[in-house]
């Protein structure tokens, strides 16, 4: 079996199962899961630039909010149905990234976090700035009247899972299809040695801000369905912690792997909820759960399947 | 071993634009001249050796060359196009391949997706549809590996090759882009006895195809190699020859080769 068909079975395997777990697990899960899918794929998205390209971005909340933002307030203030405001929304978030994208690419390794970094808290700020649209850090809440797509009312427990798998399926197969690619293949090149891509031909600033959009689209996304599904918008969506937040995700799951963002959001979902059940201090818990995993699983933990036999992840 | 000189070159300039010209070409760092008024014309099919002592501005030279710095004045003509402000990876795409003095592989990738790499740019451009290309990168990345005599590498890491063959492997990157000007930086540092032979062997296949521009300290390597040399010295031209004049040529012994010239035979 090639390691394309082995790669092409996993992917399939694995939404297999999400399928499955709707029937099999009980309600309170399907609950979480369907946040989780709604993370992981705003991880894919961190992913691409971090994992893939070797561009550690600080500032992707911009993204996410973007997309969070972009749908909210065009269903909040222009009465727009879900569809175009999805519309909108990516269309905002791939704006947002392409201009902050050719911005901050000017500048590389500690700049560039610091340069993402700032941009993300003023988009933070432009948020609690603009509050009586935004309503600042209380939020809004979107209609349950406005989430319904196609027909389907996304308040619906199924539906809403469904929905989640749905994008979660999209973002998943294509980001395979990408990073096997030629283009991914290129992106991969960058991370592993700049210079060198750049004088075997590559336009290596323009394939990196191609990779700033992609991922920019794909986490604003995980905001407009966040938005949408869950229906609600606030400002905590754009903070730092949500800069941050993905980060840990990739880290965990592996930086590089296309399983690894699901796996890491997986983790970390459940280990803040099963610390918070024990203790108080559960952050406690989870820092050290994480001090761990850095230190015993540096490259994550698809990253370790990967380095130990499994070459083929892609 | 001048045999491949047959014409002059004063004749030649005017036969053929050259396929890599500089004219005054100069980069200074800080106020200290690395490079300095460098006029240099590589002819089609010629194999170029540059030569001179550490610190020459030998591997400063290439880099105006190919772009990676930009040159302080002076002009790069490729083929009789001024590429003097084009970036680096708009005049590889023109059909230069270069490999780094200090081995620069994708250490974490494969044998095999190192080369790939260098194809699947190359071929980005042919019109070969997704089955055509996609042969084509197996064929052209067999191809080279096997020319430099990597074929049984393939699936190993990048990283973990010996020294020399991570020399080989980006020498194969660069065959793998079917340049037509090829530019090396000391290819043959690190390699063993039979691996430079075989690296001289196959300068001289490739020569049929290729131009080919030569750093190298390695003396017997450019004397049995280059169709003409030259000679950077504090950042200048100081010589221009076939292998001959050079090695007869008195300044160059009192710079660079010594009182005693090496033996032409490794």
């Amino acid at each position: 079996m090639t390691a394309w068909m082995k790669a092409w079975l996993l992917h399939l395997g694995v939404l297999a199962l999400l399928v499955l777990a709707w029937f099999a697990l009980p309600a309170y899960h399907t609950g979480n899961l369907a946040r989780i899918l709604v993370l992981a794929v705003y991880a894919q998205g961190f992913n691409l630039v971090f994992g893939y390209t070797g561009l550690l971005s600080l500032g992707h909340a911009l993204f996410f909010a973007a997309g969070l933002y972009g749908l909210g307030l065009s269903i909040q203030h222009f009465g727009l149905p879900a569809l175009p405001a999805i519309g909108v929304a990516l269309g905002f978030a791939a704006l947002v990234a392409a201009v902050t994208g050719y911005l901050a690419l000017r500048t590389k390794g500690v700049a560039f976090m610091i340069v993402t970094l700032m941009f993300a808290q003023t988009g933070y700020l432009v948020v609690l700035y603009a509050g009586t649209w935004t309503r600042g850090d209380e939020g809004f809440v979107i209609a349950r009247a406005a989430r319904s797509l196609f027909g389907l009312d996304l308040a619906d427990d199924r539906i809403r899972y469904f929905a989640a798998l749905t994008l979660f399926a999209i973002v998943f197969l294509s980001l395979a299809a990408v990073v096997s690619s030629g283009f991914g293949r290129a992106l991969v090149a960058i991370r592993e040695n700049e210079e060198r891509a750049r004088l075997l031909g590559y336009d290596v600033q323009r394939i990196k801000w191609l990779a700033v959009i992609v991922s920019g689209v794909v986490s604003g996304a995980a905001g407009a369905a966040y938005a949408l599904l869950f229906g609600y918008a606030g400002a905590t969506f754009a903070s730092v912690q949500y800069s941050i937040l993905p980060l840990l995700w990739v880290l965990l799951g592996g930086p590089g792997t296309t399983i690894g963002p699901l796996i890491g959001t997986v983790f970390m979902f459940y280990l803040v909820d099963f610390a918070s059940e024990i203790t108080d201090a559960y952050l406690l818990l989870v820092g050290v759960a994480l001090i761990l995993l850095t230190l015993f699983l540096p490259r994550g933990i698809a990253g370790e399947l990967r380095r130990r036999g499994l070459t083929w992840l892609p | 071993m001048a045999t491949v000189s047959p014409i002059e070159p004063e004749a030649d300039e005017m036969a053929a634009t050259p396929v890599l010209q500089t004219r005054g070409l100069s980069k200074s760092f800080g106020g200290v001249d690395a490079v300095l008024d460098v006029d240099l014309a590589v002819r089609e099919h010629e194999v170029r050796a540059l030569i001179g002592p550490n610190g020459a501005g030998k591997s400063t030279f290439t880099g105006l060359v190919v772009g990676r710095f930009e040159p302080t004045r002076g002009g790069v003509w490729f083929d009789g196009r001024d590429i003097s402000t084009l970036p680096a990876h708009e005049r590889i795409r023109l059909g230069i391949a270069y490999t780094f003095q200090i081995t620069s592989v994708f250490a974490e990738l494969s044998v095999h997706e190192n080369v790939a790499l260098a194809v699947r740019r190359a071929v980005a451009s042919l019109n070969l549809g997704r089955r055509g290309r996609h042969r084509a990168i197996r064929q052209r990345v067999a191809d080279a590996l096997m020319r430099v005599g990597l074929d049984t590498r393939s699936d190993a890491i990048a990283g973990d090759l010996a020294y020399g063959h991570q020399r080989l492997l980006e020498i194969a990157m660069g065959l793998a882009q079917a340049p037509r000007l090829f530019i090396m930086d000391e290819p043959t540092q690190g390699l063993a006895l039979d691996e430079i032979e075989r690296f001289i062997a196959l300068i001289k296949q490739l020569s049929t195809t290729t131009t080919i521009l030569l750093i190298e300290h390695n003396m017997p390597v450019v004397m049995r190699c280059a169709d003409r040399i030259s000679v950077l010295e504090s950042g200048r031209l100081l010589a221009e020859g076939t292998p001959d004049e050079i090695q007869a040529d008195a300044a160059v012994q009192a710079a660079y080769l010594g009182r005693d010239l090496p033996e032409s035979d490794p």
